[in-house]
């Protein structure tokens, strides 16, 4: 008998711990769903969000400003509905309609407007994803990319979220659910957000409610320009914390660790093959009628180019070494080539000139910026990662001790295999622990076997004289 | 062996870049767009009532002369603008009001995404010249079809309600369209995104990437 009530009093507890668990699951969908509803079923609201969408998409400030004035009495309300909805749904920046909100209420009034209704759609987005949780967001932006991020806030702690929200600008939905799956409390994390986008607001509704015309378009640029400077800053901070913990790892084990690297050699590689893609893909994009004719082909080269040069820097084993910029500009010129057809000469130029609105500049000015970028960068891809191979072979070759007082050494590729049998001599150690130096040491047997042929010419006699040293030692 | 296959690669490599660098230095010096002898009123719409017919200025964009487009006319700095074959100098919403002081009236009459819809109103001759052009120059000799060809029968469609509201700069489309001023008949809405007719840019008729153009457009 006891153990009978032992066993319902367990099952109680199972049962509540079950409703406890899916509760807020099931409220948060049935809004969904019921928002869903409201929005296909009810017309005045459908066509309220259209045009709400059809505003952000053209992306015009004056049309937003009329947009949101029409509303009348009701402005304010409309305005903080449309920061909570961009933070939630449009990967939108919020500077837009911070700068809206300073040109139409006055800059301080707009101000106080766009910090309230940002804390509240940040606050929202981070309940959204503690809400849904982990194994939704994972399925979204992959396990591996949420560890990474999960690492980078461990180490930066709010500092992180600070940093990210003193850039009203940059879309911060990314962050805030982010820090809704981590650890880190929502006190902290609100803290560090108000902090973080109060002098934020002030700046950019003082400065937004003052432009006007072309100074708005030039703030808006420079504004971005910075956003991508500060991006490029928390990537190599990610990737410099990651490579940290490696090199200590490696060291632990007494082997050498050589980082994969975001020296020169390798960021300008992949930014160099990054624009072949972008160029591709948008080439590709003027193929089809309707796509061309509705969206700015240009955007799709420079965010394509953007795009996939940021998340080439995440891949640190995609080393785009001198073979494989060679294969992957012919292929890219291939694809360029057909799907331009005769108009070689016209569509990558116009694409060019398109993305960043000179219109009015000849199509032949940026044929010669193209073939000067194709012809510049091809060379100094070479140049660096000739370099880049020397350095990595001859590093290996010295052993930890060289090694361990460099965490952001040039990276190797192929070299790592030119010198692999160098280290492997020289470094009894890497015997016994030969997975951890392989996992480390770069891989990349395609690239190895074409690029390391003039490698492996160059880098023998460095190795065999550094073989030679540590042999003595 | 393989460094000197490497090297070699490097050599044909550079020379094609430099040749064609060479090329598109000398495509560059060729497609210059500035005119010296720029007219005063390159950003006003002329009215004259008596002819009744409207003028203005655009800039030809040699991209449409070898890329598809249903966008003949827009105005600079909207959403259009780098999708059409000419870029006026002026606003829709001015080609528009000069199109009613010359008598133009409005048909408003097409609806929202109705594919196949076909514009009325009143017809409208679209004529351009430039400098060096052998006068006035239909609209229906500028534009040709990689599938057949193409024709063109423009009226005054109105629309100003729609060309408000998505603020793209759609002055003259090449099918009929709820959101250009004037729109061409010949062709049902959707008509050249679904292929029936892939108008582009004549090159050999209309002058080279980026000359100024004078657009005409006379109330038939």
């Amino acid at each position: 008998m006891g153990k009978q009530e032992k066993l319902t009093a367990e099952g109680n507890a199972g049962q509540k711990t079950f409703w406890q668990r899916w509760k807020s699951k099931i409220i948060l969908i049935t809004i969904v769903i019921v928002c869903i509803a409201v929005y296909m079923a009810v017309p005045s609201v459908h066509e309220a969000i259209n045009n709400v969408i059809v505003t952000f998409k053209n992306g015009d400030f004056d049309q937003m400003k009329a947009f949101i004035a029409k509303y009348g009495k009701w402005a304010m309300l409309v305005s903080a509905l449309l920061m909570i909805f961009q933070s939630i749904m449009a990967p939108l920046p919020a500077f837009f309609i911070t700068l809206t909100n300073a040109n139409l209420f006055g800059w301080w009034q707009g101000c106080i407007l766009s910090f309230v209704s940002s804390m509240a759609g940040a606050a929202l987005c981070f309940y959204i994803a503690r809400i849904l949780g982990r194994d939704v967001v994972e399925k979204i932006c992959t396990k591996g990319a949420l560890n990474q991020i999960e690492v980078f806030f461990e180490k930066q702690g709010k500092k992180c979220i600070l940093i990210a929200r003193l850039l009203p600008f940059i879309s911060f939905d990314i962050v805030s659910y982010a820090a809704g799956l981590t650890a880190m409390d929502f006190g902290g994390f609100f803290l560090a957000t108000g902090l973080g986008q109060l002098p934020a607001c002030i700046v950019y509704s003082y400065v937004g409610g003052m432009l006007t015309g072309g100074a708005k378009k030039m703030f808006v640029g420079l504004l971005c320009l910075f956003a991508l400077a500060i991006l490029v800053v928390l990537l190599r901070q990610v990737y410099t914390a990651n490579e940290k913990k490696k090199q200590a790892a490696a060291e632990k084990a007494g082997t050498v660790y050589v980082s994969d690297g975001m020296s020169a050699a390798v960021v300008l590689s992949k930014f160099y093959n990054s624009a072949f893609w972008g160029m591709a893909i948008a080439v590709l994009c003027t193929r089809s009628i309707s796509l061309a004719m509705r969206v700015n082909v240009g955007w799709i080269f420079y965010g394509g180019w953007l795009i996939l040069f940021l998340l080439s820097l995440m891949f640190s084993s995609l080393k785009c070494g001198t073979r494989f910029t060679v294969i992957n500009a012919v292929f890219c010129s291939l694809v360029i080539l057909v799907g331009s057809g005769s108009a070689i000469m016209v569509t990558p130029a116009a694409t060019a000139r398109m993305g960043i609105g000179m219109v009015d500049a000849p199509l032949g000015l940026f044929n010669t910026i193209i073939m000067a970028f194709v012809a510049v960068g091809f060379l100094l891809v070479i140049v660096l990662n000739s370099r880049r191979k020397k350095k990595a072979a001859a590093m290996i070759a010295a052993g930890p001790a060289a090694s361990s007082g460099t965490s952001s050494a040039p990276s190797s590729d192929t070299a790592a295999d030119a010198a692999d049998q160098a280290a492997k001599e020289a470094l009894p150690a890497s015997e016994t622990a030969p997975d951890e130096q392989l996992k480390e040491q770069p891989s990349e047997p395609s690239e190895s076997a074409s690029d390391d042929a003039p490698a492996e010419g160059e880098t023998t006699s460095e190795t065999a004289a550094a073989e030679g040293d540590s042999a003595s030692k | 062996m393989k460094s000197s296959l490497l090297k070699k690669i490097l050599v044909v490599s550079l020379g094609a870049v430099m040749a064609f660098s060479l090329a598109a230095c000398g495509s560059s010096s060729s497609s210059s767009s500035s005119d010296s002898s720029t007219p005063k009123n390159v950003k006003t719409v002329t009215v004259n009532k008596a002819k009744k017919s409207i003028s203005f200025y655009a800039t030809v964009n040699g991209t449409y002369f070898t890329q598809v487009t249903r966008h003949y006319i827009v105005a600079k700095g909207k959403a259009n603008a780098d999708k059409s074959l000419l870029r006026a100098n002026v606003s829709e919403i001015k080609v528009y009001n000069a199109l009613k002081k010359i008598g133009g009236k409005p048909w408003d009459g097409m609806k929202v995404e109705q594919k196949g819809q076909k514009t009325e109103g009143q017809k409208v001759a679209v004529t351009l010249s430039w400098k060096g052009s052998d006068g006035e120059i239909p609209a229906a000799k500028t534009i040709k079809a990689s599938n057949g060809t193409p024709k063109v029968d423009f009226r005054f469609s109105g629309n100003l309600k729609y060309a408000k509201k998505y603020n793209v700069g759609c002055i003259a489309c090449l099918d009929s369209c709820y959101v250009g001023i004037v729109t061409n008949a010949a062709y049902g809405y959707g008509d050249v995104e679904n292929g029936t007719i892939k108008t582009m840019g004549n090159s050999r008729v209309l002058p080279k990437d980026g000359t100024l153009v004078k657009v005409t457009f006379t109330l038939k």
